[in-house]
């Protein structure tokens, strides 16, 4: 039987694809942490985290890559501002997010029309946040990143966004101010 | 038509019916998996490049530039080019620069697919992901039909053209814009 070119050409695509996209969750792997966060966070959060967050328990175990481990309590120090920055995919809406030791507060905008605001809580490395219109925002910080699940401007979107200099973002890190 | 009988002309146009419906449900699958799959936002990209959009839209650009190689080498091979003769090897360059240009938005559709997904929170980003399912459903449409014999004449030039056409919107919708947004880089 003789090979078919155009068949051959499908195959070929069918198998490159397979191939990028076999890396391509090679590469989505520390989404576990991100999965093991959203689970733990939709419970109610509470109006003082416990000591030892048991939330940090869950996707430490998940997680094979030790570079995307959460670390073990907040990755912060009292008083500490933080913020962590980037773009949502898509690439039209951006996210910033500010960080004060148990406070957290979001904001999602097109830099153009639409924005909105979420606050809430940290629980060890675990972010819990709601916004006036049902918005909601759970993420995990890990080491120089914060990554997690937004819905907000009726759009869902998971995200990886980096850690930033609080100072190049201070309409949003004023509002953690203590 | 002039040597099949009407009902082998029927069945033929029945052969292509079939192959539109295969591309439909490729098309369908595709836009259902980047809908339902929640975009991870993270994905492979190539080395040499500064991010996976850099990438993604010089693979974009790489298959837009062999999809109007596509369409000239078209036109020679069916003699709608002005005072040109097509010389033997067009066949060739048409097959090759078509398999490498499918190739090239491979990897950029599985980014969109799977970092991305599916999304209509705009025209271009509705447009564009709507287009990416039809090309890639019409592209298997068109090898499909490339394996049948006594198609209509029309088949292969009305495939390709669809095949052309949402590539180069696909190329507008993406690359363009991101190159107008963001300015050229790699």
């Amino acid at each position: 039987m003789k090979l078919s070119g155009p068949l051959v050409t499908l195959a070929l695509g069918a198998l490159v694809g397979g191939a990028v996209l076999a890396t391509s969750s090679a590469a989505a792997r520390p989404d576990a942490v991100v999965a093991a966060a959203t689970a733990s966070s939709t419970q109610t959060p509470t109006a003082e985290p416990p000591a030892a967050p048991p939330a940090t328990a869950a996707p430490r175990a998940s997680v094979t890559d030790a570079a995307a481990a959460p670390d073990s309590g907040s990755p912060l120090s009292d008083g500490e501002l933080a913020a962590y920055a980037g773009r949502l995919p898509g690439g039209r809406y951006s996210l910033i997010m500010a960080v004060r030791d148990d406070r957290v507060v979001a904001y999602v905008c097109d830099g153009d029309e639409v924005e909105s605001w979420l606050r809430g809580t940290v629980s060890g490395p675990s972010l819990s946040l709601t916004g006036k219109n049902g918005e909601t925002l759970a993420a995990t910080l890990v080491t120089g990143r914060a990554s997690g699940t937004v819905e907000a401007l009726g759009e869902r979107w998971s995200f990886t966004v980096s850690a930033v200099d609080p100072a190049s973002v201070r309409t949003v890190t004023a509002k953690v101010a203590p | 038509m002039s040597g099949p009988t009407q009902g082998a002309a029927q069945r033929l146009d029945l052969v292509l019916v079939r192959l539109a419906l295969v591309g439909a449900a490729v098309a369908v699958a595709l836009g259902v998996f980047g809908r339902v799959h929640p975009p991870t936002g993270i994905a492979a990209h190539l080395p040499g490049f500064s991010g996976p959009l850099e990438s993604k839209v010089w693979l974009a650009s790489l298959a837009a530039a062999l999809a109007v190689v596509q369409l000239l080498s078209a036109l020679a091979l069916y003699g709608r080019l002005p005072r040109v003769t097509a010389p033997a090897w067009t066949g060739t360059l048409h097959r090759w620069s078509g398999r490498a240009a499918f190739l090239a938005t491979v990897p950029v559709a599985v980014h969109c697919l799977y970092a991305l997904g599916f999304q209509a929170f705009d025209t271009r980003v509705l447009v564009h992901s709507l287009l990416g399912c039809v090309f890639f459903g019409a592209f298997t449409t068109k090898m499909l039909a490339l394996t049948r014999r006594g198609l209509p004449g029309w088949s292969l030039p009305l495939l390709g053209g669809l095949v052309f056409t949402t590539l180069v919107g696909l190329w507008l919708t993406s690359a363009l814009w991101f190159f107008t947004t963001n300015g050229i880089r790699w």
